[in-house]
């Protein structure tokens, strides 16, 4: 089944080769997503609170003070502005969202210690829709054109630029699932999690 | 069909045109849901695929007649994948 006519090759696009710069002026442009996981995960160890035998024992003010610290040093690997964490009661199944201003994460995620790795999870995946947002509306610091590219007509062609981001409300989970700032965010979950054997 | 979808969603012409494109490749058995929605705006029914129905996706997931109807049809052509998607969180 045809899931990206639209987007169609896009998503082979992520292992495109990055072009042969001249050299000078790459300090600007942000680590790999490889990279990138492996010095978060030098962050977070340095961050007492998010290890889960003291995260249990802090209470929602405090998770939200963790992670935010957390998003403050992986917003600075990622050569991006860092964002504020904020709780918001969202809709069943949804545990956050980024809307380039801010990164909301579910309110009842947060109280619930055995959800430690969704919360994570969640912080990443948002973290990198805030890296998207920052390339296509900032700066870019992605070395990937191709990828930059592929942002900015998934954000164009679905009407992003509205600030809506519940739009698997009106496109169906297929299409939103697939789509490309969707699968780099998974990615780049998944690569910082493995880094972190969580 | 783009512009009844941008008027009954309040959507921007280009995520109409991509929901347009979506519909028209639609499994038979939708396609009375979506002539009826077109003609009328209805957007009920019962039907269930696999646990869901057009109802449950409104109802419980928020989703407005077009996810909902795209969503079942997706349930409809490839079950296992639509399934596994629908059990994990939307981030």
């Amino acid at each position: 089944m045809e899931h990206n006519l639209i987007f169609e090759g896009l998503e082979q696009n992520m292992d495109t080769p990055i072009p042969d710069f001249a050299g000078e002026g790459l300090e600007e442009f942000a680590p790999s997503m490889e990279v990138q996981a492996a010095e978060i995960r030098e962050v977070f160890m340095d961050i007492p609170e998010l290890q889960f035998e003291n995260w249990k024992n802090l209470d929602v003010s405090e998770r939200v003070d963790a992670l935010q610290q957390l998003e403050n040093e992986v917003a600075e690997i990622a050569h991006r502005p860092a964002l504020g964490i904020e709780l918001e009661t969202l809709e069943p199944g949804v545990l956050g969202y980024c809307n380039g201003d801010k990164i909301v994460i579910s309110d009842s995620l947060l109280g619930i210690d055995g959800m430690y790795r969704e919360v994570l999870d969640t912080v990443f995946h948002e973290g990198r829709h805030a890296y998207q947002f920052h390339n296509l509306y900032g700066e870019q610091v992605e070395k990937n054109e191709v990828l930059v590219e592929s942002w900015r007509d998934n954000f164009e062609k679905l009407g992003y630029e509205s600030g809506d981001w519940a739009i698997f409300k009106d496109i169906g989970f297929l299409r939103y699932k697939n789509q490309p700032v969707e699968v780099d965010a998974r990615a780049f979950a998944n690569v910082v999690l493995s880094e972190l054997n969580i | 069909m783009k512009a009844i979808i941008m008027e009954r969603l309040n959507c921007s012409e280009k995520r109409a045109a991509v929901i347009e494109h979506d519909l028209k490749e639609i499994t038979p058995a939708l396609q009375p849901l979506l002539d009826r929605w077109l003609r009328d705006g209805h957007c009920e029914d019962a039907t269930q695929y696999h646990g869901y129905s057009l109802n449950r996706l409104v109802s419980e997931m928020g989703m407005r007649f077009t996810g909902a109807l795209l969503t079942l049809d997706w349930i409809i052509k490839e079950p296992e994948e639509a399934l596994k998607a629908l059990s994990e969180p939307i981030r």
